[in-house]
């Protein structure tokens, strides 16, 4: 590559962010993704931590096959959003809630509204994480009262980093799309 | 870059990459390959984004810096793991060297390490996730706990040991007519009667009244617990308190059914029966007096049924009460044999009654029921016996009662017997061994149950054994004192037979009051 070459890197690589609140478990929900691995421990993040993941999706019914590279970004507090310098550039994100903290839930709006005026093109995807937690019934209730998102949210899934239910499809769904 | 702002970027653990505009590497400080991506390696890497992901997707927000249309492009806390265990945090930002640099128009990356301050960041950080999380938890079960407080349809009231209220909940507002100010501070002694709480032993649910604020009385079923929490030591407790309204009609509706059914079901039959009786006693020809026998012993069945149904609403109210008289048990018992005497003779079975030579002679308790109890097993036993015999006995065991005995009664036959999985249903009311028993033996199904509650409130208890198409035995137990044996007047032991003809020999003037028809005629 010259020097006079224009400023446009070239790379199988596609930036994703995992945004929501904190303690919601956007950390494990990657943890599980990338290394197939569960702890019960919280540890809180801060600032940003960046994950690869090979990963073959079909588009347009062509196997196609590219690295996610998944930003972990700290969760956002009532004191601290998160940096826009974190989520430009991303081509999705998945918005995480934690289903036994109804705040979470209600700040998922928040968060997408965030991101799409820094990367209008942006797509969602949304989990609706520790739903181990709660009754399959109350889980019913709450996957039916969300779904009143714009259109580039792409799919609602509920999940749980521990037991790995629709973690891979969170990721696949998103990455399907980007 | 020239050495004295190396030496100083040194100095302060700051590493820097110069940048051509296409991003590809010119120069590197010596230090600044730890901060790159463990699985990078700095010598064959073409371009800054393969040191530094970071950077993938930066590429419009740098060629901003480099075109001067934006001063700098920065991202902080970037977390590294250089080993397991091990993290690194260090902040990235990149600036366009000015016009009077060597450098000029290239772009500058600089490193800085921040993990003491992040690390410190982080603990900050756990600590008050970690409270919030705690938080958040306590308020969720608060509110869970609230909820199923407020939305409860009971009443309830959460008091300080002295009495006086601390919590009501919605239903104990409106069932009180006031609000929780008014209610909160006040003694719960105010507003619901005859709560005496002597000891915490006696705690448990009781029926009383409690008085509205526009003072009305309503009856109410109030529950108490004690409360003792470790969280401000609280001590108190918990009433629960049950609008009975409505229940309390439905009893008195019931009663009133009940004595309706006394009055207007039983006078008439008692006319039936009696009418029946007093022509048995005139002369008739022999399929008259078979007609008459027959009109005879249905209404003393119906009678009986009638008489079951009220005994069990009478013991369901709360309202049958045991006489305690003296009375001679064998006496009572050979009376109640010799009833079945005739059915048996007629069925060709065998009926006996053992006694135990050391059965007291004479014992306190009700006489009509245990004769009653007896009537239902011995009944039972003849129905349902087709050949061999049915035996009644009964036996002394000792008791840890002075001047008392437990008499143990068996009621046995050899009849079609219970199967084992049909057991627990029979001293259950209106329930029998089968359905089809009912159209092969008749019954209600009410005999045995009403055993069962009048054994239990003689003190005793009523279980079976039994053998399909062997027999069974119905044993049950009373405790009752022992009488010092006194000369008793024998109590008749068939039915006396009424006389119709006496009044013409002894004539007599009797005064009679009487409001019914048919009773005047029978009288």
């Amino acid at each position: 590559m010259s020097a006079d070459t224009p400023l446009h890197h070239v790379c199988d690589c596609q930036k994703i962010c995992l945004i929501g609140d904190f303690g919601v478990g956007k950390t494990s929900l990657i943890n599980r993704f990338v290394d197939r691995q569960f702890s019960d421990q919280y540890l809180s993040t801060v600032g940003v931590k960046i994950s690869r993941k090979l990963i073959e999706v079909e588009k347009a019914g062509t196997p196609t096959v590219f690295q996610l590279l998944i930003w972990d970004i700290e969760g956002s507090t009532k004191f601290k959003t998160i940096a826009p310098t974190y989520l430009q550039g991303a081509k999705g994100a998945i918005v995480v809630a934690d289903v036994t903290r109804p705040e979470t839930l209600e700040h998922l709006a928040e968060h997408i509204e965030r991101f799409t005026n820094l990367n209008p093109q942006g797509v969602f995807v949304i989990a609706l994480n520790k739903s181990d937690l709660i009754d399959p019934e109350q889980l019913d209730v709450l996957l039916k009262a969300s779904q009143n998102y714009p259109l580039s949210v792409l799919s609602i899934y509920s999940t749980s980093a521990k037991t790995g239910i629709h973690v891979d499809q969170l990721f696949q769904t998103l990455a399907k799309h980007l | 870059m020239n050495f004295i702002l190396k030496h100083l970027l040194e100095l302060r653990h700051i590493e820097y990459f110069i940048l051509a505009k296409n991003l590809t590497i010119l120069e590197v400080s010596t230090g600044a390959g730890r901060f790159v991506e463990s699985c990078a390696e700095l010598s064959l890497a073409p371009e800054i984004q393969d040191l530094f992901p970071e950077l993938t997707g930066s590429e419009t927000a740098l060629q901003a810096v480099l075109e001067g249309q934006q001063s700098s492009f920065e991202i902080k806390a970037i977390t590294r793991s250089p080993h397991p265990g091990q993290v690194l945090y260090f902040d990235l930002f990149v600036i366009r060297a000015s016009k009077k640099d060597a450098i000029e128009g290239q772009l500058v990356l600089f490193l800085e390490d921040v993990t003491k301050q992040l690390e410190l960041e982080q603990s900050l950080v756990q600590n008050s996730n970690e409270t919030n999380l705690l938080l958040s938890q306590i308020s969720a079960s608060q509110e869970y706990v609230n909820q199923i407080i407020f939305s409860m349809a009971d009443a309830l009231i959460v008091t300080q040991r002295s009495g006086k209220i601390k919590t009501v909940n919605p239903a104990a507002q409106a069932l009180l007519e006031c609000n929780d100010s008014e209610l909160i501070g006040q003694s719960i002694f105010d507003v619901i009667e005859r709560l005496g709480i002597e000891s915490e032993d006696s705690l448990g649910s009781t029926e009383t009244l409690c008085q509205t604020k526009s003072g009305h009385q309503i009856p109410v079923e109030v529950s108490c617990a004690v409360l003792q929490t470790q969280v401000s030591d609280f001590q108190g407790f918990v009433y629960t308190i049950r609008d009975m309204t409505e229940q309390k009609q439905a009893e008195l509706a019931k009663q009133e059914f009940l004595a309706m059914i006394s009055h207007e079901i039983r006078t008439p039959l008692s006319a039936v029966i009696g009418m029946a009786e007093l022509l048995r006693n005139t002369e008739l020809a022999p399929h008259q007096q078979d007609l008459i026998s027959t009109i005879h012993s249905s209404g003393d069945a119906l009678l009986t049924i009638l008489n079951d149904i009220l005994d069990l609403s009478k013991i369901e109210a709360g309202k049958l009460e045991l006489n305690q008289q003296s009375f001679n048990l064998s006496e009572c018992i050979q009376a109640v044999v010799n009833l079945f005497v005739p059915t048996a003779r007629e069925k060709g079975i065998e009926l006996r009654f053992v006694t135990a030579p050391n059965l007291p002679q004479i014992i306190m308790g009700d006489s009509a029921r245990l004769r009653q109890i007896l009537i239902n097993l011995l009944s039972n036993a003849v129905k349902f016996t087709a050949t061999g015999e049915v035996k009644l006995s009964v036996i002394p065991i000792a008791t840890t009662i002075p001047q008392s005995v437990e008499l143990q009664f068996a009621v046995s036959d050899t009849g079609i017997g219970i199967p084992i999985h049909r057991r627990d249903r029979l001293f259950q009311s209106f329930s029998q061994v089968d359905s089809s028993i009912t159209r092969q033996y008749g019954g209600t199904g009410l005999g045995l149950s009403l055993c069962k509650q009048l054994c239990e409130m003689m003190g005793g208890r009523i279980w079976v054994e039994s053998q399909p198409d062997q027999g069974s035995t119905f044993y049950f137990t009373l405790t009752t004192p022992i009488v010092a044996p006194i000369a008793l007047h024998p109590e008749p032991s068939v039915p006396l037979q009424i006389d119709s003809q006496m009044g013409q020999r002894h004539p007599l003037r009797i005064l009679l009051a009487e409001d019914h028809a048919i009773n005047k005629k029978w009288c």
